[in-house]
This record gives structure tokens, sequence and C-alpha cells, in this order.
């Protein structure tokens, strides 16, 4: 995140700033001649007004009028700003003409500043050699533009409220909120100053007071208190000026109001937190400016080399430099001796804002319900207030809503990352854990939340050279190109502009009308309905903004980059599975989203391609379940029905078939391509862009019969090979009727009762939340919901849902029997490793303080699963008691999550890690990839190839025991832990160990404790490992209740353990997991021959 | 209570519905005093369930009783609709009646779980709906001394908060007769008018622990206590008012909306801003409810009365 770097500065200075040389910092971005976009870093954004769209011949889109779209349409600017006032097609335009290109380009020459559809400039040239040779040309701009674009998408999530900001210096411009912001910053600075006063003085009068020992202090005890509270927080105050701190705090304020839901408010925790974490930065940058800005600028430009990059994977370098840049930002001892924890942030935060809360008023006016008057005042522009959510009370902060209206009524999206667009140039290649995919912007290869234990353990393995396939993977993920799918967009943009509710597409609702309350002395039942009515009324309305406002950002952003070459950088979460970092558009999204894009090159379709595109309309009709030659005929059959809606799709006269399809827009998409290649004489010689998509038959399952060997649930989920594809939950809803006849026959009454309202529908949640280890409750609760939805005899539901749940996982143990012992074997574990004890003396031992479960990928990638319990504590501000969470505090393990979350992680790492081997393996034979978790695209020509690879890499991964690697990374990785087991009272080793427990207390003179063992066993083990025979031979001598166990050879009866022994006595024995489940008879290598392992 | 005397007719026209009853003296006491024309049993769990229908096959008192198939858990507004159609109760509507003779309902509040229905009952009764849609109906129920504090707590007390003034708007609630109760909330049950104390007298160990006093409370629904224009506001100004225990009127006046503070600074004598909110009289609420709806500049209601509150907190530390 930037810090800001904001100064006040008067409208002169702002004009001067304009050409500032450091502003010019873009200049050096092109090699070419001529003007810059150096007015980048203050171009006009005015909240007040929309940006202009960019002229690229598409429809305009009727924008929702948010904060956050101007956001993106200014972000979008950068795309024209890339090509440099002209000058950029200008060059373009050059070397396509000296290279004799065969093209028209008289449409650029004279508009030079108008966005350049490449796409189809590219697709006009004959040959794949010259569309690949334009590439090339087209790389030579595209860092240069990409770094434009990137400034920009910096700038407009920042430079909009700096920009704010510096007019707001000038009251004379016409910016309402800015002239608000004027005045309260007026305001606001010397309520700072008398702060920082007032802290100066309990500084010079409570310190020596406390100092002297003296018992008479003149203060009161509330001003005592008060005082002391301030030399809290009031050291902060002095580490900016005071003009600084107010704009922080009034942007701040401002931006995260704006941006949560103006009816909801931000809550105050979050506000006050922001508040001191700016403040924060904003030291921490004036310190590194301070210290030695030439230093600094060496030592951030060294830190871009490659040399740098390589120097820093030695951990000896990392080191070094670590040290010289923690010096260089911490800087001078004023900051050295302040610690930023998160209490004093929210001290200072609610400091700061309780001032806001004082100085900023607006003009409102209203209509009095009494006289019928208009009427004006000056109100506060915000208020704390308490809102009830989940039967707790927390602390708000809203706008007053007449200037909410002010800033766009409608819900504006805080998770909206305008910062993070689609690429136009290949991303960074990852070379290591901090250092790849945008050019300007800091990206982390793995989404870690707030795993510190994470971080380290990718650190480390990134330094070891160790993610390097992973890396590798990402890297061809990464430099995918794609373009905007024009022919969808523009329908798409027609149904918008209508306004209508079509399909997924929201319909507008422009203000929210409420139906008349009832009349006084109304009924309880009246009154309720009419709660219920606006209630629901008030939810719809808020929904459809909402929803129309995420699609608006996203078909702005398409319509933004029509023509352009797009890269998704991609990164992964804690389990390795990648995700495209551009959060608002990538081919992840909903099906909207996912028919928006196609591949940038295109292939020749062949037999094969035109084969594979057929079974693709086909699947995404939703008729995925037939075999391959019947989904191809299906199509051949209603072709003239496909031609019918790609000729005109919004056709009302007629229902077309695009609007049956389960996945409606991607179908419209593919049959237009489809159309386009039964256009020419020969279609197989069209060159296609259309993703192609081949996806698992539930694909965890897939993994967990591989992994059990399960030889009838392979069958189920298509490993092995059939003539027809398998459908899962259709076996398992069958294996349920048969089940329910049976108990009909003997006159159970429950099977009575459903034997008609069995069907694959009923059972499909459970069975593919059986993958991700839901609880007996929570698979209860899908098949209560089921039942609800089919209108069933509420009164039987608590009972039928019980038996069908019952039988439910009776049928899916019974096909997947391995994989269950399996998925009950990794659970187990888990709970092993989190209630397990750290031999480690140096923190409160706490048997309850456990660790983590870890696991390397195949491919080398640590997982660390982050469930940790949540920590908060209370902070007493000037605002209000605010409850926060450190995220850097050390907390116990969350056992319970740990236990249950591994089964599912540890699948979903490996499906990450036939991901990774799956397109590392395309990408060397050439083949465009693209992934969406267990659903991976290429093109049509391609898709006999990579079905291919996936069956190869499948089998690679699976032939190697998993479960034994685990298993053995387990025993070796927590092998010094203690685990707490129950037994029973006469157990030998119980007998032994309350003996050497005896010994010890006999020699401690007291009760030994738990913490007692633990210290003990630590320290035999460290005179065992000391290599001095003296101190060997003394821990040979030492007696612990380890050691007792270690003498008599002693391991766990896990069957005892397993058969609920949860009562007894407890006694901690060395880390150990009970032996892995056999494996089934299933063999992995014919997978390589099922058509329909992926289809 | 004179139980007899108000449901004159019990065998004719009462219906008693029984929440999350255990087994008790209660249940049994007003199935043989008032011999009702129907009792209802709503259990609170499956297992509560299979003991009341061993006990109708067994126990010749209980077998007058029938046997929900729903849980008390589920009781929702329009909870009695089923009961009402299967023919277990029939229930009449009698707003202009003191007490509705035709349905009482016997309740069991004991513990935090039936601490949580008692609540959504006394919501129910703000808003007239489920047993309350047809008026002025009784409940009786068990709860533990130290629960009820927060329903009968006096002016001026930090435990009068937003249930009790919900609770005193739209009904009468006090105790019948109590166990020596825990010392902290012993002068909540000093001179109770008509309650009698036991003394020396433990109710059944299967009501309550050793160390929990219990008592019967009578909450009578009366929702045309106060003259109201804009109940839904009350709610919301009660709401608001009481987000905070023992705080300055004043202060809590801020956080009905911008300017709020200001607004009724100059609407309101200074005796009543120096108050706490649990200073507070129902009239002086009602007052305050009106000034809301008159201030011109009162945040927009349609936000505040029916909008999702659901904020979402963000960690102070979160990457973006």
């Amino acid at each position: 995140m930037c810090p800001l770097n904001i100064k006040i500065c008067s409208k002169e200075e702002l004009t001067s700033k304009i050409h500032d040389p450091q502003l010019k910092q873009h200049e050096h971005l092109f090699n070419g001649e001529g003007t810059t976009t150096a007015e980048n870093g203050a171009r006009n954004f005015d909240l007040n007004v929309t940006p202009e769209v960019i002229a690229n011949n598409i429809e305009e889109i009727r924008s929702v009028s948010s904060t956050g779209l101007k956001v993106v349409r200014y972000s979008l600017t950068g795309i024209v700003d890339g090509f440099n006032n002209g000058q950029f097609q200008k060059e373009f335009v050059n070397i396509l003409e000296t290279r004799k290109f065969p093209l028209d380009l008289s449409e650029i020459k004279a508009n030079p500043t108008k966005a350049v559809n490449f796409f189809e400039l590219r697709n006009k040239l004959p040959t794949i050699e010259l569309q690949d040779e334009f590439d090339e040309v087209m790389d030579l701009f595209a860092h240069s533009r990409e770094k434009v674009l990137e400034m920009s998408t910096l700038d407009a999530a920042r430079a909009k409220w700096e920009y704010d900001f510096e007019v707001l210096k000038d009251k004379t411009l016409p910016q309402s909120i800015g002239a608000y912001l004027h005045d309260w910053l007026v305001r606001l600075v010397p309520l700072i100053e008398k702060e920082i006063k007032e802290y100066n003085f309990a500084r010079k009068n409570i310190e020596s007071f406390e100092r002297s020992y003296s018992k008479l202090c003149k203060f009161s005890k509330f001003d005592h208190d008060r005082y002391r509270e301030k030399l809290q927080y009031g050291p902060f105050l002095t580490l900016l000026k005071p003009e600084k701190l107010a704009t922080i705090v009034l942007l701040e304020s401002l931006k995260c109001c704006a941006t949560s839901d103006i009816h909801k408010g931000a809550s105050v925790g979050t506000l006050v937190s922001n508040i001191g974490k700016y403040i924060e930065m904003e030291v921490r940058s004036e310190r590194v400016l301070k210290n030695d800005i030439d230093k600094s600028n060496h030592f951030n430009k060294i830190k871009q080399t490659a040399e740098y990059r390589k120097f820093l994977r030695s951990s000896k370098a990392a080191k070094i430099i670590e040290e010289a840049n923690r010096e260089l930002v911490g800087g001078g001892k004023e900051t050295e001796s302040l610690h930023w924890d998160s209490t004093s942030r929210c001290k200072l935060g609610a400091c700061l804002l309780s001032l806001v809360l004082q100085v900023a008023k607006v003009d409102v006016t209203a209509v009095d319900p009494k006289t019928g008057e208009k009427k004006q005042a000056l109100a506060p522009a915000f208020f704390h207030t308490y809102e009830l959510v989940n039967s707790g009370k927390v602390g708000v902060v809203k706008l007053n809503h007449r200037f909410a209206e002010k800033l766009g009524k409608e819900r504006l999206n805080q998770g909206l990352q305008t910062q993070y667009l689609p690429m136009i140039c290949q991303p960074k290649p990852w070379t290591t854990h901090d250092d790849g995919g945008y050019l300007l912007k800091e990206s982390m290869v793995m989404r870690t939340k707030h795993s510190i234990e994470q971080k380290a353990y990718v650190k480390a393995a990134a330094m070891q050279k160790r993610l390097d396939k992973v890396f590798s993977g990402l890297n061809s993920l990464g430099n995918t190109s794609w373009a905007v799918n024009k022919d969808v967009l523009n329908v798409i943009i027609k149904v918008w502009n209508t306004g209508e509710e079509f399909l997924e597409i929201p319909p507008i609702v422009d203000e929210l009308v409420l139906p008349p309350g009832p009349p006084k002395g109304a009924s309880g039942a009246e009154r309720w309905k009419h709660r219920l009515d606006c209630q629901s009324k008030t939810n719809e309305f808020s929904k459809y903004r909402s929803m129309r406002c995420d699609l608006n950002y996203r078909l702005e952003i398409a319509r933004g980059l029509v023509g352009e070459r797009l890269f998704f950088p991609h990164s992964v979460d804690y389990r390795g599975r990648a995700y495209p970092i551009p959060p608002n558009f990538n081919h992840l999204g909903n099906d909207v989203c996912r028919s928006l894009l196609v591949f940038w090159k295109g292939k020749k379709l062949g037999v094969d391609g035109l084969r594979w595109l057929k079974i693709h309309i086909c699947n995404l009709f939703g008729k995925d379940k037939i075999p391959l030659s019947e989904r191809e005929a299906f199509v051949n059959e209603n072709i003239d029905r496909i031609l019918e809606s790609v000729e005109d799709p919004l056709n009302s006269t007629k229902k077309m078939m695009w609007l049956e399809a389960d996945k409606p827009w991607q179908f419209l998409a593919a049959s237009i391509e489809l159309s386009k290649a039964l256009k020419l004489e020969d279609p197989t010689e069209y060159i296609s862009h259309q993703p192609v998509h081949q996806d698992g038959t539930c694909n965890g399952l897939q993994h967990y019969a591989a992994l059990g060997g399960d030889t009838v649930g392979a069958q189920q989920v298509n490993l092995i090979p059939a003539d027809r594809p398998s459908d899962v939950y259709s076996h398992v809803a069958k294996s349920v009727k048969e089940y329910v006849e049976k108990d009909c026959a003997e006159g159970r009454e429950e099977a009575i009762l459903v034997k008609d309202i069995i069907t694959r529908k009923l059972v499909k949640q459970t069975v593919m939340t059986s993958v991700y280890g839901v609880t007996y409750v929570g698979a209860r609760a899908q098949i209560s919901k089921r039942l609800k939805d089919i209108d069933y005899d509420e009164t039987e539901i608590a009972r039928v849902s019980k038996y069908l749940t019952d039988l439910v996982f009776k049928s899916i143990k019974q096909a997947f029997k391995g994989a269950h012992e399996i998925q009950d074997w990794f659970a187990f574990a888990a709970k092993m490793i989190s209630k397990s004890v750290r031999l480690d003396p140096d923190q409160n031992v706490d048997v309850n303080f456990l660790s983590s479960v870890i696991w390397t990928t195949p491919l080398g990638l640590p997982v660390v699963q982050p469930y940790r319990e949540i920590k908060s504590k209370a902070v007493t501000t000037s605002v209000q008691n605010i409850m926060i969470t450190d995220p850097y505090e050390i907390k116990k393990v969350d056992a319970r999550k740990q236990a249950s979350g591994f089964p599912p992680n540890f699948v979903h790492s490996l499906d990450a890690t036939h991901m990774l081997m799956s397109v590392n393996e395309c990408a060397s034979r050439g083949l465009m990839f693209a992934s969406v978790h267990d659903s991976y695209w290429t093109h049509a020509c391609d898709v006999t190839t990579m079905s291919a690879i996936l069956r190869e890499q499948f089998v690679a991964l699976h032939t190697k025991n998993l479960v034994a690697r685990l298993k053995r990374e387990f025993e070796v990785r927590y092998k010094d832990l203690l685990m707490e087991i129950n037994v029973t009272a006469n157990d030998p080793a119980y007998v032994a160990v309350q003996k050497a427990k005896e010994q010890m207390t006999a020699k401690f003179g007291r009760k030994i404790t738990m913490k007692d063992e633990i210290l003990a066993e630590f320290e035999r083990r460290r005179l065992l490992s000391s290599g001095d025979p003296f101190k060997i031979d003394q821990g040979k001598q030492m007696v612990t209740t380890i050691s007792v166990l270690e003498d008599m050879n002693y391991s766990v009866d896990f069957k005892t353990l397993n058969t609920g022994s949860s009562h007894g006595p407890r006694m901690l024995v060395p880390f150990q997991l009970p032996d892995i489940p056999e494996r089934g008879e299933f063999d992995v290598n014919v997978v390589k021959e099922s058509t329909y392992f992926f289809s | 209570m004179n139980l007899k005397e108000t449901y004159k007719d019990a065998d004719q026209k009462l219906n008693v519905v029984n929440l999350c009853n255990p087994v008790s003296s209660l249940t049994f006491a007003i199935q043989d005093h008032l011999k009702p024309k129907n009792h209802l049993i709503v259990p609170n769990s499956r297992s509560a369930f299979n003991i009341w229908e061993k006990l109708k096959d067994t126990d010749p008192v209980c077998s007058d009783f029938t046997l929900s198939k729903y849980y008390s858990a589920s009781v929702n507004n329009n909870f009695l609709n089923l009961p009402i159609a299967d023919g277990y109760v029939d229930p009449q509507a009698q707003p202009d009646k003191k007490v509705n003779d035709t349905l009482l309902v016997l309740g069991n509040f004991r513990g935090t779980g039936n601490q949580v229905l008692f609540r959504k009952l006394l919501y129910f009764n703000t808003l007239g709906v489920c047993f309350f849609a047809f008026g002025n109906v009784k409940m009786l129920g068990w709860m533990y001394c130290k629960d009820v504090c927060k329903y009968i707590a006096p002016i001026g007390d930090a435990k009068r908060r937003n249930n009790t003034i919900l609770g005193e708007i739209y009904s009468d609630i006090k105790v019948i007769a109590y166990e020596e109760p825990e010392k902290k909330v012993e002068r909540y049950f000093q001179n109770l008018p008509g309650a009698t104390k036991l003394t020396g007298y433990r109710l059944s160990k299967r009501l309550a622990p050793p160390n929990e006093a219990i008592c019967l409370v009578e909450f009578q629904s009366n929702q045309n206590k106060y003259d109201m224009d804009y109940p839904e506001v009350v709610h919301f100004i009660v709401k608001k008012l009481y987000m905070l225990k023992s705080s300055p009127v004043a202060h809590c006046l801020a956080w009905l909306g911008p300017g709020a503070q200001e607004y009724f600074a100059s609407k309101l004598p200074q005796e009543l801003l120096n108050k706490h909110n649990n200073d507070l009289t129902i009239e002086e609420i009602l007052h305050i409810t009106q000034l809301y709806m008159d201030w011109p500049f009162k945040p927009d209601l349609n936000v505040e009365l029916y909008a999702d509150h659901n904020i979402t907190v963000y960690n102070m530390d979160e990457e973006r």
C-alpha cells in the first residue's frame, strides 16, 4: 500500500506541482520523444464528475452513479494515457509500415489519440506467423504502457483523495466536497495543535509528578486520568505536522464511510485502526525520505535488479539486507522509542476521529414535517452511533445521509481494488515469494492473510529454490494472453442498457419505494406484514443495487479493455490453488465474465477442434452426462436453433435456445464461434479463439478415490474407462433408493415416507460436500433444506432428514470405503498434531498452545493451516471502547478447525498440484492453458493433447503413495512433540509413568505439573543431543515420564484411542501416528484410458 | 392468581399452550386446577418429546395433553396457525377483555436458550403477533430470579434497559412467587406487590440447580396500555437509547442521528437531559419519540427501521 505523501499547497503550488520534475516520473517510461503523461500525478479527478469513457466504438454502458465506478473509469484512462498522446500510435504505425505488415493503418493515423483495437488489427493478418510478429511489435511497447496503466490505477485509488485535498485549499474551485474539506481542515488543525499542547502539558506535569513520588497531585483524579490517557497517544501526534494529521484523518474518515455501505456506516474499530495505520505509514515514509533520499532511491533501484534477487536468495544476504532495511526504515531515535502497537494506533485514531466528529459540518435542507416549511441547517457530516449486529453492539460512524447523497447514493464497494486491473503486458515472472506479477505493485506469491507462519515457510521454501515448479506454473498461467469478446460484450451492453432484469443481470431500481404504513390501531398481523414487506423491499433494493454495481464495474473494465491483449498475473492461496490477482474482471468470474474472455491467440480448429467445440457447446447447455458422440450429435441436431440464437440473440418473439442453457452467456459465446466457423467453406480452417473447457467429475472425490484405491468410487467419478460417463450423484441416489426399498419391505415408517422423493438433486450437495468434510449435522441441514424446497411435510422433516442423512452417508462410505478411511486418518492425524505440546521452555507452556498442521505439496509448496483462535482485547478510547484483534499476536491454534479443515485442504492442495503439473507440461508443449480449479481450458484443437496431459499428470501424481509420504513428513516434522492421551488406570505404561512422577515429586519436593514433565523431558533431550559425553551420560541417567515410556518401547494403541476411550487418566507420550489405511485395488494407471475423467 | 375466576369456563374454552416445560408441578396443577379444554405441550427437543410421549401412555393425567410435533425453538410469528388448523387449540381474539380467557401460555424460561425464547415472545408481544395476536393473553413461566430482574427493574436501576421498557410499554410483568434470591439480586424482590416468598421451601430439583433460585412470573399482555402513533419508531428510539447501560440521556440522544444532540438539547428540559437512560419514564420516552418524528433533519427512517444492519468489521491489518 502506498503511503500518502500529501502536503498543503496553494493553488499556485498546485499548478507548479503539475510541472514538478518528481511528478514527471512517468517520462522515462517511454523511450520515444515527445510529451509524457506527467499530468497523471495530479489529474483532475473529481468525485462530482464521472470521468469520460474510452472512445473505442463500443456502445457506452448505462452506468450506476457511484464513486467506485468513477474510480474504475479513472483507472482505465491509463489505457489511453498509455498511448502517450498519440506518440505510441505513431511509432507503432511506423514499425508496422517499416516491416510491411499488410494492414490498412489509415484510421489509426487519422485518430492517433483514439484507442486502438489491436485484437481486430492482428486478426486481419493472414498468417499465424505474421500475427506472432505483430505480437512482438506490441511487446516493444507493452511494458511501458503497463507501467502507465499501473500508475493510473495506483493513482486512482489514492490520488483522487489527494487531489480533493489539494483543491480544498482553494474554496473557489467548483468542488462542493472540497470546499467542505477545506472548512473542516481549517477547524481541525487548531484542535490538533491544542491536543499536542495538552499532551506536552501532561508530559511535563504528570510525568514529573510521578517521578517525584509525591503523594500530592495538583490535578483531580479525573484530570489525572485524562492526562495519563493523553500520554499514551500524544507522542504519536508529534511525529507529523498537524496539517498532515488533519488531512489523513479527514480523508480516511470520508473514504471509510463512503466506501462502506452508507446505510450501515463504518465500524469505529476499523476506522480508528485505519487512521492509526495510515499515520504510521506516513511517519515511516517521511523517515525514509528524511534519512537519505539518495541512498534510499539507489537502494530501491538495486532492489529491482535480477542480480539483487539472485543475491537475495542466499540466506546470509537476506539477513544483511533485512537489517539494512530495518535501519533505513527504523530511522531516527524518536521512532525507535515509539512502539506502533494496535492499542496506540486505536487511541491515536480515536482521538483524531473524535475531533473530526466535532468539526465536520455540512449544509443540509429538509422539510419540516409539522409546518411543511423548507428548513436549512448546518449539521454534522458524520455521527457516531451503535448498531445491533448478531445481538452484539457495534459502534459505527455514519455519514449524514443528506451529505452521502452528494457522494453517490448506492452502496459503494469497499472490496473494489481498481489498482489491480488485468495487465497489458506479460506479468513479471515469479522469481521469489515477493517478486512477480505486476510491474510496479508489490505482490506476494501467496495470499496468507495474517499467518506469519505461512509467510515464513513460503519465504524459506522460495529462498531454498524449492518453489521453482510452482513459480513456473504460475508464470505460464500469467502468460496466457486474453482478449475481450466484443461480440458478447455488445449483446450484454444492449441488455444492460435496457435496465431490465435479464438472466443474471439485475434490473435498475432507482428509488426505494416502501408501502405506506398501516393505520393507527392496526392489528399486529398487519403491522408484522408491513414490516416484512418493508424489510424484503429494502433488502431487494440493496441487493439489486449492489449486484448492478458489481456487474457495472466488470462491464466497464471489459469495455475499456476491448481490443487489448490482456494477461492475468496469478498467485496462490495457502493451499496452493491458483487465482488471478485482478479481482474484478477475470476468467474465474461468473457466467457473464467468463463469456467475455477469449484467447488472444487463435488456432485453426481442425476436425478434432470442431468436434470439441461442439461438445463444449453441449456441455454449456447442461448436457454433460451423456457420451461425447451424443453431445456432438446433440449440437448437430440443434444447429438451426443454435445459429438462430447467434443471428438474433435478443429476439423477443421467440424463446432462443441460448436462454435455456445452463450457462447461457458462455453458450452464446461458443455458439457465435461455431457459427463463424460454419460460415467458412471448410469450418475446420477457422481460426478459433474460444477456450474449450474440460471439467473434472467431482474432482475432490477423484483424488480421494485415487488415494484410497477405491474401485467402485473410481468408477463413479470416471477414473475407470467406460462407454458412458458415470455420475456419482446418481449412483448415490440409486444406492439410497435401494436401501429405502429394502426398509419399505420391512415396513419402516421413514422409508415409506421418503420412497418417492429420492432424487439426484436431493443427495447432490451432501455428496459434493462430503469431500470437504461436511459434518452429520451439516449434511442433515442440507437435506432438510432440500426437503423444504420441495414443500415436504414440515412435521416430518426432522425425522426423515435424519433417516436420509444416515443413508446418504452409508452409500458414500460404501462407494468410497478407502477414501473414507483416509479421510478419517487425516482428521485424526490433524487432531493429534493440533493437540500436541511443544517442548519449548521459552514460551509459557500451555497444553492448549499447540502446533498448526503443516505439510508440503508434491511440488514443494509448504502449506500451513492458518486456523487460530481469535483473541480480542478491549481498548478504551475517546470515542468508545473498541475490541481489536492483533494479527501479529501469538494465538492458540483452533484444534477443532485444524482437524476438520485438514482433509479438504489436503485434497485442495492435491488438486492445485495436479493443475500446476498440468500447466507446466502444457506450456512445455506449446499449449495455451487456463484453469478454474478443476476446470481446464485450452484451444479446441488442443483439447485432445491437453486431455492426455491431464491424465498423465494425474497418474504421475498418484503413482506415489501420497498418504504414506504425508505420514513420513508428519513424523519427521513433529517428532519432538508430545501428545496427551487418555489411558486406563491399569495400563502398565501409565503405572510406570506414575512411578516416575512419584520419583520426580520426591525430587522436586512438590507435586509435579505437566509443565515440569515437559521441562524435564526438554532438558533430557538437550543433554542427549549435546555431543558432550558427560552430558549425554547425564541425560541417559535422567528419568522422565517420557524416558520410562521409551524404555518400555511404548507405542500408542490407536484402536483403543479411536474407540472412544476419552475418559480416564491422561498421560503425555511421544508423538506418534496410527498406520495409514490400506489402499484398495484400484490401479491409477487406467486413468490414461478414461475418456470421461475430465470431459 | 385467581385463575379459576379469570378462566371461568376453562373446560369449555381455555386453551393452554405449554412451552418447553419440564415435567413440573405447574403443568399438572394447571391441568388439575383448571381442566382446560385443550392443553398443548410444546417440547423443546426430541428427547423431551419422547418423555412426554411415554408419559401420555403411562400417566392418566397426561393422557389429556396434546403433544406438538413442533418444538418450542420453532416458535414464530404464526406459530399457532398449524395447531389451530389441526384442531389442537381454538383460541379466540378478545382485544377488549382485560384477560383473554381462551388462551393461557405456560413456559419454562430458565437458562440462556429459554431466555432467548422469552425475549422473542416479548418482541412478538410488542408487535401483537404469535399468541398475542389474540389480545391480552396471559403467560405464566418459570424464570431464574437473576433473569427476571431485567424485566422488573425499577426506574433508576442499572438493569432497566430496553427489555424492561418494551415489557413495560406493552405488558404487565409481575412476580407471583419466588425462592430466596441470591444476595446481589435481593433488592429486586423487596416489596414486590402480591409476590409470595417461598421461605424454607425448595422447588423441585428438576427445575433448578441448588444454587439457582427460581420464581414464577406472570406476563399479562396489554398492548393498549399507551396510545402510540409510531410504535415502530418507539422501538427504534428505545433500542438506540439503551445501547449502553446507564448513560446520560444527552449522550444517548446523539446516537439518534447527525445533530440529534443539539436538536434535543433545544427541545427538552435540562432536567431530563441530565438524567441517565435508566431514569427515563415511559412517558418521557414517548415524548422523545414525538420530538424525533417532528425533527426535520432526522435520518432516513426507512433505512434505520428496515435495512439490514449487518456491518462487516474488518481486521485492522487486513491485507489488500
